[in-house]
């Protein structure tokens, strides 16, 4: 079944746009997916990374003590700025507290805070002894970037969706074959090809709501600020305000203190109200004042529209019904933002989805791999003088040294995290700095390697080896073994058997499945003689003379 | 397999369309975006859709840009598309 496709011109024209922007975000992108992938599950990684998230927690807290403790810590806590609170649960174990601190002129700064479920010992969030979550969740907007990191992020995600939408017109024509087209037969052109357009076509959906949830995230100042300054003179509060209702509310900063109702008690009545949902979040206003304002953010974390929020005043407890928005009652524009978060973040349908998302996410990067051989492959033969086709080497080069020397880089960073002592001083530094520089390192390493196929498998193999260290690691320092924290610990012994899981197969795919041939990728002086045509026709003939990316899986000749 | 190049423009040519495409693409989608915001009562579920339809729109804008023969004419095209909504958002 054929549909039909575009014009000659349109087609030529919209496939140079695709290989264009597609192979100036490719490094990039790949990078976003492979960091997003595991940043799906910073929650379990920051367990895994922290012994200290690997405590129990006192059911019986008593969450005002804690903020008191907290306002002790942190002397001059501005209440009156929205104060938000995560309860401690099966990952992290501490009340933790997100609020502004005055500093010297008239503003404030963000503080975080973490409480001890028992002892109400305050620690500063800011300041936390270990960084692999963070770091991997960081890469994936590259935060490290100062300032412009995020809008680069931004960025890459539109130029994803054009790259998708300008990919989905040019294949067209034959989507519903390519949509079948396995075939590992024939020119490893061909190979690349179809295995970048099944991915393609397959992933399209989930790359298509990344690329738009992405672009949102990376560029919202920039779609915003247009309608802010014409349609609100430039007062953005109130777009925010459409999105978050209780904000609404003015409270006076001066209103006399008061003893409100207890928070725990508030939370007992909207957890009997609200069976089976979980408290994501909870935001104070003007906590421990007369009008004090508490927003109840309540998700079952399941469906895609379940999650709410209900706002009170804690001196009555009685629901604002004006600014609060009900579970699955929501409008349109309740719903519209909060969608984009969830698709995006994965926080729906559990952990299936989550697992889903991974494997999609690590076709994704698949594609992004393919696509960049088939640029190559395919411009490496007579029509292209030694030149270019050298500077089209180095760039496939460069890019494959980046985008697969991340596996490794990352199975390192899950070791310096547990061989880096706990106690020592600037720790997070420290390991963010050997984590970078040994990628670094590792990128330099395949530059020396001019072909394709030692290039993956030398990567594979140092990352699959370095894998099964990790649980090593995570056994000798923290002491639990993941045969023996299997029902107390799960996540930190999923953590660690997925390691074991990534690298056994990487080990197979580098050392069995993936042949390297001798020789170098690197284009050759002289081409196959004879007319352009030629040339091309020629490829099988002559392999040596035009090098072929080498490539191979056992089960071929 | 690589795109061939008597379909694509050169030069000059081809800056001012990857200019068209990206940047009038963009000063394009917001003005449709202001200019609808503009029409109804309540403009919330406007400016709320706006998180999602824009990037839609502005790669869509993109598409044209390239569809579209001359550069001149996407120019023309995008200019009259924003005039026309910007004296919407100036009348409404």
């Amino acid at each position: 079944m054929k549909l039909k496709g575009l014009g000659k011109r349109a087609y030529n024209v919209l496939f140079h746009t695709h290989t264009v922007s597609g192979i100036v975000i490719s490094a990039a992108l790949f990078i976003i997916f492979y960091a997003g992938a595991y940043a799906l599950f910073r929650d379990e990684i920051m367990q895994w990374e922290d012994p200290a998230k690997r405590e129990s927690w006192n059911e019986n807290m008593d969450f005002d003590r804690g903020f008191q403790a907290v306002d002790s810590v942190f002397e001059g806590l501005a209440w009156s700025e929205t104060t938000t609170i995560r309860f401690p649960h099966e990952t992290d174990p501490y009340l933790k507290i997100y609020g502004a601190v005055p500093k010297t002129d008239s503003t404030t700064k963000r503080m975080a805070a973490a409480v001890h479920t028992s002892t109400y010992a305050v620690s500063n969030l800011r300041e936390a002894p270990t960084t692999v979550g963070n770091t991997i969740y960081f890469l994936h907007y590259f935060r490290q970037i100062p300032f412009v990191g995020l809008y680069i992020s931004g960025l890459v995600a539109l130029f994803f969706l054009f790259a998708s939408i300008t990919g989905l017109l040019i294949h067209w024509k034959n989507l519903f074959t390519k949509f079948f087209a396995f075939i590992k037969e024939g020119k490893w052109k061909t190979i690349w090809t179809n295995l970048h357009t099944v991915l393609g076509v397959i992933g399209l959906p989930f790359q298509v709501m990344y690329a738009v949830t992405g672009a949102f995230f990376g560029l919202l100042a920039l779609i915003l600020l247009p309608s802010v300054v014409v349609l609100y003179e430039g007062d953005s509060q109130q777009v925010f305000n459409k999105i978050t209702p209780s904000n609404t509310i003015t409270l006076d900063p001066d209103s006399p203190a008061a003893d409100n109702i207890p928070f725990t008690t508030l939370l007992g009545q909207i957890e009997a109200e609200y069976p089976g949902y979980e408290i994501s979040r909870v935001t104070m206003r003007n906590y421990g004042k007369e009008d004090a304002l508490v927003t109840w953010t309540i998700s079952d974390m399941e469906g895609l529209m379940s999650s709410g929020s209900l706002t009170m005043f804690m001196k009555d407890g009685i629901v604002l019904e004006d600014v609060s928005i009900r579970p699955t009652e929501k409008t349109y524009s309740q719903v519209v933002i909060d969608l984009i978060s969830v698709l995006h973040f994965g926080s729906f349908g559990g952990m299936f989805i989550k697992i889903i998302y991974f494997l999609l996410a690590m076709l994704t990067g698949f594609m992004i791999i393919s696509g960049v051989l088939i640029w190559r492959t395919a411009r490496d033969n007579a029509r292209y003088t030694y030149k270019q086709r050298r500077f089209h080497h180095r760039v496939t080069k460069v890019y494959l040294a980046f985008c697969l020397s991340l596996f490794p880089a990352f199975a390192l960073l899950f070791i310096f995290n547990k061989v880096v002592p706990m106690e020592m001083a600037g720790r997070v530094s420290t390991v963010n700095g050997l984590f970078f520089s040994t990628w670094l390192v590792l990128i330099v390493l395949g530059l020396f390697w001019n072909n394709y196929s030692r290039l993956f498998k030398r990567y594979l193999v140092i990352g699959g080896i370095t894998a099964f260290f990790i649980p090593i690691a995570n056994g000798l320092v923290t002491g639990d073994w993941f045969w023996q924290v299997w029902n107390t610990l799960p996540r930190v012994a999923w953590v660690d058997l997925y390691w074991i899981g990534a690298g056994i197969s990487a080990l197979v795919l580098g050392l069995y499945l993936i042949k390297a041939k001798s020789g170098s990728d690197a284009p050759l002086k002289e081409v196959s003689s004879g007319t352009q045509s030629n040339a091309i026709k020629a490829k099988p003939a002559i392999p040596l003379k035009t090098p072929q990316p080498q490539l191979a899986f056992k089960d071929r000749p | 397999m690589p795109a061939k190049e008597k379909y694509l423009s050169s030069g000059w040519s081809r800056f001012s369309k990857v200019t068209a495409a990206i940047l009038g693409g963009y000063l394009v989608t917001m003005l449709i975006h202001i200019a609808a915001a503009k029409i109804p009562e309540d403009d919330t579920n406007l400016i709320i859709t706006t998180a999602y339809s824009s990037f839609l729109m502005w790669v869509g804008f993109m598409i044209l840009a390239f569809f579209i023969k001359k550069a001149w004419q996407v120019w023309t095209l995008y200019s009259l598309i924003g005039l026309c909504c910007a004296a919407l958002i100036f009348l409404l």
